[in-house]
């Protein structure tokens, strides 16, 4: 059953009560707690990404729409700032020494944890749906 | 902030995020300026490390190498864990499981 939360503020403190919300949706739902929590970090990083590139010091909101069914679940996040894409494939870390990235690493989490990543612009608003396909994540854990 | 010989100890708190990882950088920074080149990195007490603070451990890891000296981390907690894992960067930093095994590995 879809859950929305409520507008918040677009603050960087805001974004880690965004992936606890989500985590919090996800265990409601029957997610194991190790594949409900695997769920915060990525909803975490696009929205501090969101606060932090797309509104930078402009005033703004941020909200998101969780949906979960037996299976995957899938996480809208819409925000009214500047167009920002966070859907952009990212690069595999396919050697990461000698020079490991520094930049970048809040998408390369999104990227990895979550199976699907799809923006559109939707008038004013960016719309980004983050889904993860959950076979493993079911059951007790 | 600790010295133990030629190895520093910086037991990180609470959370690392783009609001305090700042802070954590400035400290790290001071001390290779000054020399300290060795660094342990206490992650016990973390209650969560975003991407701000990956940037931070990877940044100070480079730097202290460029000095010629070297960074781990120790006491991992949980969430560090699982982050620096997503992240994929498991192989590039040294994990002890304690403080007095990070120091002894220098």
């Amino acid at each position: 059953m879809p859950r929305r939360c409520p507008k918040v503020p677009a603050e960087p403190d805001q974004a880690q009560h965004l992936g606890g919300s989500v985590g919090r949706a996800a265990a409601v739902a029957g997610l194991s707690r190790r594949g409900a929590f695997g769920c915060q970090p990525p909803v975490a990083e696009a929205g501090n990404a969101i606060m932090t590139h797309g509104y930078a010091d402009r005033a703004g909101w941020i909200r998101i729409r969780t949906e979960t069914k037996p299976g995957p679940i899938s996480v809208e996040i819409e925000a009214t700032a500047p167009p920002i894409n966070l859907a952009t494939p990212q690069p595999e870390l396919a050697r990461i020494e000698p020079s490991p990235p520094v930049a970048g690493l809040g998408l390369i989490i999104i990227h990895r944890v979550m199976d699907k990543t799809v923006y559109r612009r939707r008038g004013r608003i960016n719309w980004l749906c983050l889904v993860k396909r959950s076979p493993g994540l079911a059951g007790p854990g | 902030m600790q010295v133990y010989n030629r190895v520093a100890v910086i037991t990180v708190q609470g959370r690392v995020d783009s609001a305090s990882s700042s802070e954590l950088m400035t400290t790290i920074r001071s001390l290779l300026e000054c020399g300290q080149t060795n660094l342990v990195i206490d992650l016990g007490d973390v209650e969560v490390l975003s991407s701000s603070g990956l940037r931070v451990l990877v940044s100070a890891l480079k730097s202290a190498r460029s000095a010629g000296g070297d960074l781990c981390l120790a006491r991992l907690a949980p969430q560090a864990s699982d982050v620096i894992s997503i992240a994929g960067l498991e192989p590039l930093f040294r994990v002890y499981p304690d403080r007095e095994s990070a120091l002894a590995s220098f």
